[in-house]
């Protein structure tokens, strides 16, 4: 067995530390999070990396063996068929919607002073595994295309489907009882608009309408409303020059886009749909159209797991050539865009980058910081636990402490 | 980036569904809430407070080395063949 020695926190953790002075409320934002984790792939063949990615991120190990198996198929210029796209798509959604549900279920309550709902989620659990199994039957879909084995098919059997639907409808019933009140595409259909989710806030008795409930009634809506803009589909020749050479350790740890910070989330992916455009006229980016956000997009993706594609960087219809042997690969993770570059030589990887929504995030001048302290200015006594709630809103991926200095 | 961690149960406590795990010098108590069938000496996966899942031995010891070389965590001073003690 590896002996390990002194640990402190490999997974990494944010430290947000607020500060008031005479000038406002500054807000520091440190994290020890490995961004260049991916270095450990050079020098290795595509095949370990494959192997050994999703030991290593085993919480979204979904999001990141679909980016690793989408760039190694460009860089070896042999794309995946459509049916396995497909079947992508859904581990994706599945990945995604286990991971909101973590938040809502568990971390949500605590704003309320409740505790998780531990046995909600371990359903939760089950079901997604269930899930999973069945969308893999026949074959992984995230092994790349030009490293599977011929003879697997494509999971298009009338059992795997049964199955499928089986899990789906599960995790769907699921969320009806404990978080939207009804079916999520009756859930769609009745909250489409500020007026709705008011309405169905006042009226639900879910631990998720009740918080709404709340935060509506205080006039907390839009607290954590600043400026920082959502991320735009990003350019790929722009994006995949950004992830290499010296310059790309930088840019992994602190990215920026045409030279501002920006958002990637469920927020900046669910702008178009009819409750968020109207809450975002209310609230700004602030807190209620956040979890409102969060709402949409668990609704969403129980009502049709392949609406996930129409996130960009799925399309791929703006697939600029890339040099030989170089391949990105970008997905709608949970959090946000997740983005892997990489380059063979001869079946070595020569270069490997991730940069994951986290870091965009919570840069130390991104949406968090400036919601943060503009949510403080406005939330007075109510400061730490609205505060805590909108990083959780935001949503890292590592454990956080939240504290107020000075 | 969402590692999770493998670390080993070293205790449990069935009233309150938390177990003490270890990796490195280091312990922490995190909630068992979302998983069955554990017993001490198990390794299992750790995210924000909780045990994840059950992996093999082998997995952990897999997935330790990969951490240890990519310098997310220390490997120890001296060695030893014992696979049951990650202290």
């Amino acid at each position: 067995m590896v002996q390990v020695g002194t640990m402190t926190d490999p997974a990494g953790r944010l430290q947000i530390q607020i500060a008031a002075s005479a000038n406002g409320t500054s807000v520091r934002l440190g994290s020890s999070r490995p961004v260049a984790a991916a270095r450990l792939f050079v020098g290795r063949d595509a095949a370990s990396a494959v192997r050994l990615l999703p030991s290593l991120f085993s919480v979204c190990s979904v999001a990141q063996s679909s980016a690793c198996a989408a760039a190694l198929e460009e860089a070896a210029g042999q794309p995946a068929p459509h049916s396995v796209q497909v079947r992508r798509v859904r581990l994706l959604a599945a990945e995604a919607l286990r991971e909101h549900l973590w938040r809502i279920l568990l971390d949500w309550p605590l704003a309320l002073g409740e505790g998780p709902a531990d046995q909600a989620m371990r359903d939760v659990m089950g079901r997604f595994g269930r899930w999973r199994s069945a969308l893999t039957q026949g074959g992984d879909p995230l092994q790349p295309h030009p490293w599977r084995a011929a003879d697997e098919d494509d999971g298009r059997s009338a059992a795997s489907e049964a199955a499928q639907r089986e899990a789906l409808e599960g995790l769907a019933s699921l969320a009806a009882a404990q978080v939207l009140g009804r079916a999520p595409g009756a859930w769609l259909a009745e909250v489409g608009d500020a007026e709705a989710l008011t309405a169905w806030a006042a009226r639900g008795d879910t631990l998720a309408a009740r918080l709404v409930r709340r935060l509506l009634e205080a006039g907390w809506g839009g607290l954590g409303r600043c400026g920082v803009p959502p991320l735009p589909p990003p350019e790929r020749a722009v994006l995949a020059a950004r992830l290499s050479g010296a310059a790309a350790d930088d840019f992994v740890g602190r990215p920026s886009w045409a030279g501002q910070v920006r958002e990637t989330s469920p927020f900046t992916r669910n702008l178009s749909q009819p409750l968020i455009a109207e809450l975002v006229g209310r609230f700004g980016n602030g807190l209620v159209t956040r979890l409102a956000a969060q709402l949409v997009e668990i609704a969403r993706l129980l009502a049709d797991p392949d609406s996930l594609r129409e996130s960009h960087g799925m399309a791929g219809e703006d697939a600029v050539g890339l040099p030989h042997g170089v391949g990105m690969g970008l997905v709608p993770a949970a959090r946000g865009l997740l983005v892997h570059r990489l380059a063979l030589a001869d079946d070595r990887l020569v270069d490997y980058r991730i940069l994951a929504p986290t870091e965009w995030n919570f840069h130390p001048q991104g949406v968090v910081a400036s919601g943060l302290a503009a949510l403080v200015d406005a939330a007075g006594a109510d400061a730490d636990w609205l505060g805590r709630l909108f990083v959780i809103a935001v949503d890292p991926c590592v454990p956080f402490d939240l504290s107020f200095v000075g | 980036m969402c590692l999770a961690i493998p670390a080993q149960i070293v205790a449990i406590d069935d009233s309150t569904q938390a177990a003490t795990v270890a990796l490195g010098d280091v312990t922490k108590i995190v909630s068992l809430a979302l998983i069955d069938d554990v017993a001490v000496g198990d390794y299992v996966l750790l995210h924000v407070g909780y045990a994840l899942s059950k992996i093999s031995a082998e997995e952990a010891e897999r997935t330790l080395a990969l951490m240890v070389e990519a310098g997310l965590v220390e490997a120890a001073p001296t060695s030893s063949t014992d696979g049951a003690e990650a202290r």
